[in-house]
């Protein structure tokens, strides 16, 4: 019996959690977004703008082509700025936030 | 992190909100437009997003009230357009709300606090950035009896008498401010500010404005003591920032705005203040400020000598941000000879995404709950004193429900609990409590 449940749980648990997707894109920001960085700051190189942008109140963000997902973790993707990257994690669509488990320089 | 915005309700507030949230809208929802190019012909007039930004126009866009900032990572709700290389930034806040107040000297009343934000931003040279900002509440029209209850409140003016537990409403033009600021080095600016309304450098960032306080309608009891210079008149700011400090000094008129509150009253630069600001972090800012503000309130003389203490925190987190304030503040009366202060704790968490739980702590020194009495103010004074210490706590809870695409929605209730001296229990009871219930308009945060 006590197995059984145990299953059970552990089936629930299962079910219940979204399983990490690899998503591909380009370090950006909130602000700019998709948007090029040479119209937000024309005179700064285009990772300045994306330092500048996410030292405010936005957030570092990976832009895969379709859409801008803000990065839960904030402090791994200041080393890729602008860069392109594999980013493991899942991303809830009302919240547009993509949960980070890794991410790495393709 | 994310943005969000403010809506004001009832019917001009609400036309005055949703207008400017359509606008947003119709530039495209910020979401959307990120998914698409900058350059959609279908819009050729309006974008979403900022253009021909420099450093020293993020150093103003960071900027919450007059020269005053959240930590750097709170959420500053606002739908960005650009018009050519104007950059404009658009923000507001509204709440339909009833409050209901025991005690003999509790209230009940439906009304509508309400304010609407509006800055435009260009690029000045190849260092400088230049700012001007219009904040409007149509709260004298929608607080009616230019007060709404609220407990053991006490400051300005209504019908030629002091308010006393009541709260008065906002002036129709909160703020007009023009700024500049100068990119010196790489980590150091200069800012200068002149504002006919506006905020000095005094306090911390005001209750309408901080992020800790977005869930909480209603004014702290503390505003007297804290931030209530956020709606100053002639208003000039001077100040540097480099790196992780800044520095600013203000120069502004010290009454308190009149009754009349549709228009903008002036007079000469009588008070002063000065302000320094420490951000360890992006998820941090604290600020220290003195000023003497000359006689701040039209029934009463002498000017009041005020200090202030405060820290702030915030964290984004899945579904929002957690923020929270700890904020000391103590006024001196040049007449009475008197030190007041004032204690406040307070903060918002997002428990899911659009679920907040929210808190507001207060202890407060007061003096004036029985002005306009003065034989029971004689009575008291012989038998326990002249000041009071009150004890305000709140606990509240908003929810997010989505009735427009572009307008957060929330109904939310707090619920108030006092402490108050023995001596004065019996004009308000031994346990006065007091309930809000409220339904909150903000526009949906551009991402």
């Amino acid at each position: 019996m006590r197995t059984i449940c145990m299953v059970f749980i552990a089936a629930l648990t299962l079910t219940g959690a979204e399983a990490p997707k690899t998503f591909t894109g380009v370090i950006t920001d909130t602000m700019c977004g998709a948007k090029p960085h040479s119209a937000m700051m024309k005179d700064k190189p285009e990772a300045e703008c994306v330092r500048l942008c996410a030292k405010g109140p936005f957030g570092y963000a990976l832009y895969d082509g379709a859409h801008v997902m803000q990065l839960s973790d904030q402090k791994i993707p200041a080393k890729y700025v602008t860069q392109k990257v594999n980013v493991t994690g899942t991303y809830d669509e009302k919240t547009k936030i993509l949960k980070v488990s890794s991410i790495e320089l393709q | 992190m994310l943005n969000e915005v403010f809506v004001p309700p009832r019917l001009p507030g609400l036309f005055l909100i949703l207008a400017s949230a359509v606008c947003a809208q119709d530039a495209e929802h910020p979401a959307q437009h990120a998914e698409h190019s900058a350059q959609d012909p279908a819009h050729p007039a309006q974008h979403t997003g900022m253009v021909d930004m420099s450093p020293a126009g993020m150093f103003l866009m960071n900027l919450a009230s007059g020269t005053a900032a959240n930590p750097a990572s709170s959420p500053m709700p606002m739908a960005m357009m650009h018009f050519g290389k104007w950059n404009t930034t658009f923000m507001g806040a509204g709440f339909v709300m009833d409050t209901q107040q025991s005690g003999p000297r509790g209230g009940d009343k439906f009304y509508a606090p309400n304010w609407f934000m509006a800055s435009a931003q260009h690029r000045a040279g190849s260092r400088g950035s230049f700012e001007a900002d219009l904040m409007l509440s149509l709260e004298p029209a929608t607080v009616t009896d230019r007060r709404y209850p609220l407990l053991f409140q006490t400051g300005e003016t209504a019908y030629g008498v002091p308010l006393v537990d009541a709260q008065h409403p906002h002036n129709f033009i909160m703020g007009l401010g023009f700024h500049y600021t100068h990119q010196l080095a790489d980590e150091t600016f200069v800012d200068a500010y002149f504002a006919p309304v506006g905020d000095p450098a005094l306090g911390p960032v005001a209750f309408p404005h901080r992020a800790s306080a977005a869930e909480l309608p209603q004014a702290t009891l503390s505003h007297h003591w804290q931030d209530s210079t956020h709606i100053a008149d002639d208003v000039v700011t001077l100040g540097i920032s480099h790196k992780k400090i800044k520095f600013e000094a203000s120069g502004f008129y010290g009454s308190e705005p009149g009754e009349n509150r549709w228009i903008i009253q002036s007079g000469p630069i009588n008070s002063w203040a000065a302000r320094l600001w420490f951000f360890p972090s992006k998820n941090w800012a604290a600020q220290v400020s003195a000023g003497r503000i000359a006689h701040p309130e039209a029934l009463e003389p002498g000017d009041q000598v005020r200090a202030t203490a405060s820290l702030h925190y915030s964290k984004p987190m899945l579904g929002g941000s957690w923020s929270s304030s700890l904020i000391w503040g103590r006024n001196h009366s040049t007449a009475t000879h008197r030190d007041l202060n004032s204690y406040l704790v307070e903060s918002v968490v997002p428990i899911r995404a659009g679920n907040f739980l929210t808190g507001r702590f207060e202890l407060v020194d007061k003096d004036e709950l029985f002005t306009g009495q003065p034989d029971i103010e004689a009575r008291l004074d012989r038998s326990y004193g002249s000041t009071f210490r009150i004890g305000a706590y709140t606990i509240g809870y908003t929810r997010d429900i989505h009735l427009f695409r572009s307008i957060e929605t929330g109904i939310g209730a707090n619920f108030s609990a006092y402490s108050l001296p023995a001596a004065i229990q019996p004009y308000y009871g031994e346990h006065p409590v007091g309930g809000n219930v409220f339904i909150r308009f903000r526009l949906r945060p551009a991402s």
